[in-house]
């Protein structure tokens, strides 16, 4: 269990304390968030750069929209989909979901079983996912790691269910084929 | 292969989902700023209310009680003789919170300053520095590398911290899940800060009033024209007498005063006041039958008071910039000098009274504080008071018993 993973009496306190201004108990939010919220921007930007200007944005928002925390959830749950919905934001705001809608049907998809994945390093993942195609990886952050139905991934890019689902699988066969290369 | 990719993505996410990168320091920098930037927005219309508040405090409290005088008008209605000015000072003080200031004043051993409680009146009694720019009691950045999972916990109870007024015990620490480290922390911050809200022992501070007034000789008590002012001067025909309208100066009060809260928003202050009551009249002087003056008489009262108010907080910014407050309360005044100076009088001519009695009032009224740093407010306190005669010798007070009243001050928090 972690910082703000449940809703203890000392969390609820430093919470309280975020809400009124408090910098000390917004920093400490930040330092428990930000690790993971950054890595979390970096695989859907692709980049660090870009990634950072995303956290900045996210942790400004999660600030400003605290008071709509009723505490049901972890806080931890909560804080993803902002930054998720302020990455998305930004995706969008820069066209990039749109450039990967055309590559969409640029890509086949690997017939081979999925390779295991647990002997890579996150660091060498998380660079394979960065060179996939911005709707590839959006799709398969949201559903993999986030766990959103393809319907809310629909609604959330403004795509169908079936771009959806394509997407996803194309994704997940890029991968598969980097991994493939690189265990050759 | 549908069971192939579910294994794949579940092993994607296994890698994925906890991952955690080291954030530059840049980043807290930018956020922190920004939070900066958003809260001066939000408080500069408050900068512009504040003003705005104490010239419409005043400027209805001069037309209430009619003592507001146009260019033109009856000279002597009204002659403010003092008056009470404040004149705020912006100071903004939100300053940045690094981790190595947390690093050296954890390697201290300090233990930060309470907060400033959501709800209280003023700063509570600061032990050691600036709420905002004190050390972070920062949790943990080592607590990200932890492996656990995230747990959904939906329907847990919600206390506020409102309602938690206890020390947290080290039990309850560990069960929320904290590292050592973190845990004390932010306990001791927050025991530190329950202390504080028990001890919520405030001095108010110095504080000045000044009490606009006139005369208006339709709410006079005894009436106007030849009044016995002075009796029992020598004889039963010695004595001051008054005749025509006296010329109030604006009643002029300072004083100290403590507040103690009682609960979260309610609070009792009482203090010792001083206050000065003048007026000028024309009127005459008969001390024996061979010392007799007819002239301008100054006259003037000294009080001292002991004041007891209550305080409601109404509203509180989140940054706790202002406090807007209801109160009400009473004041019992003794009058330690009663003085008449006899105007353009050769030799002696100051003639003193003994007044007896207790003076009491009562009032109601509005207050706004709008902190000027972490120790220094600056509060405006509108209200309406009516003072109950007591056989007190002729003031303001005595001829206008209900009056506007417009405290106005500095309040020291420690």
């Amino acid at each position: 269990m972690q910082l703000f993973d449940d809703n203890s009496h000392l969390n609820t306190w430093m919470l309280e304390k975020a809400r009124e201004g408090d910098r000390r108990a917004q920093k400490a939010i930040y330092d428990a968030l930000a690790s993971k919220m950054y890595a979390l921007c970096i695989r859907y930007m692709g980049d660090r750069e870009t990634a950072e200007d995303v956290l900045q944005d996210g942790f400004v928002t999660l600030f400003a929209k605290l008071d709509t925390y009723t505490g049901e959830g972890s806080f931890e749950g909560w804080a993803r989909k902002i930054f998720v919905n302020t990455a998305l934001m930004s995706l969008r705001k820069n066209d990039v979901l749109k450039e990967s809608d055309e590559m969409d049907s640029a890509r086949g998809v690997t017939s081979e079983a999925p390779s295991a994945v647990q002997d890579i390093g996150y660091k060498e993942l998380c660079k394979m996912i960065s060179e996939l195609p911005a709707g590839f990886r959006t799709v398969f952050n949201m559903y993999v790691v986030e766990g959103y139905s393809h319907q809310d991934i629909a609604d959330a890019l403004g795509i169908s269910v079936n771009t959806s689902r394509s997407q996803l699988l194309r994704a997940r066969a890029m991968l598969q084929a980097k991994i493939l290369e690189r265990n050759k | 292969m549908q069971d192939n990719w579910q294994e794949f993505d579940r092993q994607m996410k296994s890698v994925l989902q906890d991952a955690g990168e080291k954030v530059p320091g840049r980043v807290w920098r930018a956020v922190s700023s920004r939070l900066d930037s958003a809260a001066a927005s939000a408080a500069l219309w408050w900068r512009w209310a504040v003003p705005a508040f104490v010239a419409a405090a005043v400027v209805a409290g001069l037309f209430l009680t009619g003592t507001f005088k146009p260019a033109g008008s009856p000279a002597g209605e009204v002659d403010i003789l003092a008056q009470a000015d404040v004149v705020p000072s912006a100071d903004d003080n939100t300053s940045d919170v690094t981790s190595d200031m947390l690093a050296g004043l954890v390697a201290q051993d300090e233990v930060p300053a309470p907060y400033v409680p959501k709800s209280g009146f003023s700063a509570p009694v600061r032990r050691s520095g600036n709420v905002l720019s004190g050390q972070t009691g920062a949790p943990a950045a080592e607590a990200l590398t932890a492996e656990e999972p995230l747990k959904e916990e939906k329907g847990a109870e919600i206390t506020t911290v409102e309602d938690k007024t206890e020390d947290i015990k080290t039990e309850e620490v560990k069960e929320a899940g904290f590292n050592t480290e973190t845990a004390a922390q932010w306990a001791r911050i927050q025991q530190e800060e329950n202390r504080g809200k028990r001890a919520e022992v405030k001095l108010s501070g110095l504080y000045a009033q000044g009490s606009v007034g006139g005369n208006d000789s339709n709410l006079s008590y005894g009436g106007n024209g030849i009044s016995r002012m002075a009796p029992g001067m020598g004889s039963a025909y010695a004595g001051i007498s008054e005749a025509g309208q006296s010329t109030y100066g604006v009643p002029f009060t300072v004083g100290l005063g403590v507040r103690f809260h009682i609960l979260d928003k309610l609070s009792i202050g009482t203090g010792v006041d001083y206050s000065l009551l003048t007026r000028t009249f024309t009127g005459s002087y008969n001390g024996n039958s061979a010392d007799r003056y007819e002239g301008s008489i100054y006259h003037s009262l000294q009080y001292v008071g002991v004041p007891v108010n209550v305080y409601y907080d109404l509203l509180k910014t989140s940054d706790n910039l202002i406090n807007l407050y209801a109160w009400g309360g009473g004041e019992a005044e003794y009058c330690i000098s009663n003085r008449y100076r006899l105007m353009e009088r050769s030799g002696s001519n100051v003639i003193t009274d003994r007044a007896g009695g207790i003076q009491f009032s009562a009032a109601l009224g509005l207050g706004m504080e709008f902190k000027l740093n972490d120790v220094l407010g600056l509060y405006a306190d509108p209200s309406v008071r009516y003072y109950f005669h007591g056989n007190q010798p002729k003031s303001v007070r005595t001829d206008k018993p209900f009056m506007f009243n417009f405290d106005a001050g500095l309040r020291f928090n420690f």
